[in-house]
């Protein structure tokens, strides 16, 4: 009879201080690291074309966009993610390392974390009270879909199809996003 | 915006929906989620651990079940069916305990699978680690002769990690009487894992 190997769990003090000289990106979970897998070029186009609208949105407001490498931390669950791209508005959530309250959230989907997206991250980050967009853009098929809040705290959903906008408004920041706006130059052709 | 619709399916029309499914769903804060079948391994294993803590566990007051008694989370508004679940709860146990499920689990085992692991290594590990009673949540690989259990300590949660030669050890109950030791040769018995 032989022994386990233990593990043990990871502080966010320690997991702050990892990231700041790893090479790979992770995410923290309650204690668990998980390395981030990289992307495609697609998904990566999709990004840049998100932020590139979110960041032409708040120029001389006060909101800020960001993407990729900014980390969303959630202090309920004590957990730490990289949203594709955030929008974030509260002049208070000003850490250097971290945000904490977003009004958009945006996800771009790949096969290998898809299911975390629609799942883990949707369920973890409608616990945000900031948050009233919540966008995710498959970057394998011409597919968008935008949860929003409403001033009543309702949650609703829509597919985009080639005609419809998604009208975001978060404080002074306001901008409009169509199919067209997230595929372009990523080779999948909106009819 | 045209076409939006309400999203966030309530708890009780869940389980309305699931008392009349054919097939089961989990529920994760408002969204629905159907469950994918399992392979032979996958179901032998389960038996395996169901059998050995339900014998373990006899005349502790502890009871055991087996893929279809949901786990409700109540603080995130979650359901999901484990594939073994231990409770020694009395809120759980009672007479007038609720029928079709249990809120007070002390033990979680999860088989592994390709298209699921990642939700029993994330989001499952992080939604079950909101339950205030559990002790232990157990993976077990399918594919390969490999266990983990993630124990509550003081400082947080730790996993002992078992490899095929070692002996894995579950305590559900607290108590040295409800502790069991098993091999990985009790835990894949019968299953083709070598």
């Amino acid at each position: 009879m032989s022994l386990a190997h233990t593990h043990s769990p990871i502080g966010e003090a320690d997991y702050l201080k990892l990231e700041e000289t790893a090479r790979d990106k992770h995410e923290l979970v309650m204690g668990e690291i998980y390395a981030m897998a990289g992307a495609s070029e697609r998904h990566n186009r999709i990004a840049g074309n998100m932020f590139f609208h979110l960041r032409t949105a708040t120029r001389g407001k006060p909101c800020r966009a960001f993407m990729a490498d900014m980390k969303l931390r959630l202090a309920a669950s004590t957990t730490y993610y990289y949203p594709d791209a955030m929008l974030v508005c509260d002049a208070e959530d000003d850490h250097p390392l971290y945000k904490q309250s977003p009004c958009l959230i945006a996800e771009v989907l790949s096969p290998a974390t898809a299911t975390v997206d629609l799942r883990e991250k949707w369920a973890a980050y409608r616990s945000l009270a900031s948050l009233r967009y919540y966008l995710l853009v498959d970057s394998e098929k011409l597919w968008a879909k935008v949860y929003f809040r409403d001033d009543t705290g309702q949650w609703f959903e829509q597919e985009l199809s080639a005609e419809d906008r998604i009208d975001v408004a978060c404080d002074g920041a306001r901008l409009t996003l169509t199919l067209d706006d997230l595929y372009e130059d990523t080779g999948l052709l909106v009819v | 915006m045209k076409h939006a619709v309400i999203t966030q399916v309530s708890e009780a029309d869940y389980l309305e929906g699931e008392a009349a499914s054919q097939v089961r769903h989990e529920f994760v804060a408002g969204e629905v989620f159907a469950m994918a079948g399992g392979s032979k391994a996958h179901n032998i294993i389960s038996g395996n651990l169901f059998a050995l803590l339900r014998a373990a566990l006899h005349g502790s007051g502890c009871q055991t079940f087996i893929a279809d008694m949901r786990v409700r989370i109540a603080t995130q508004s979650s359901y999901y069916y484990p594939d073994v679940v231990v409770t020694c709860a009395p809120a759980d146990l009672a007479g007038d305990a609720p029928e079709n499920h249990i809120e007070s689990p002390s033990l979680i085992v999860e088989v592994l699978s390709p298209t699921t692991e990642t939700i029993d290594r994330r989001e499952k590990m992080l939604a079950y680690r909101h339950i205030a009673s559990l002790r232990e949540y157990v993976l077990v690989d399918q594919e390969r002769r490999w266990v983990e259990v993630y124990r509550r300590t003081d400082a947080g949660w730790v996993a002992d990690m078992y490899s095929p030669e070692d002996t894995v050890t579950f305590n559900p109950t607290a108590l040295d009487a409800g502790k069991l030791t098993v091999s990985m040769n009790d835990v894949y018995e019968g299953s083709g894992v070598a």
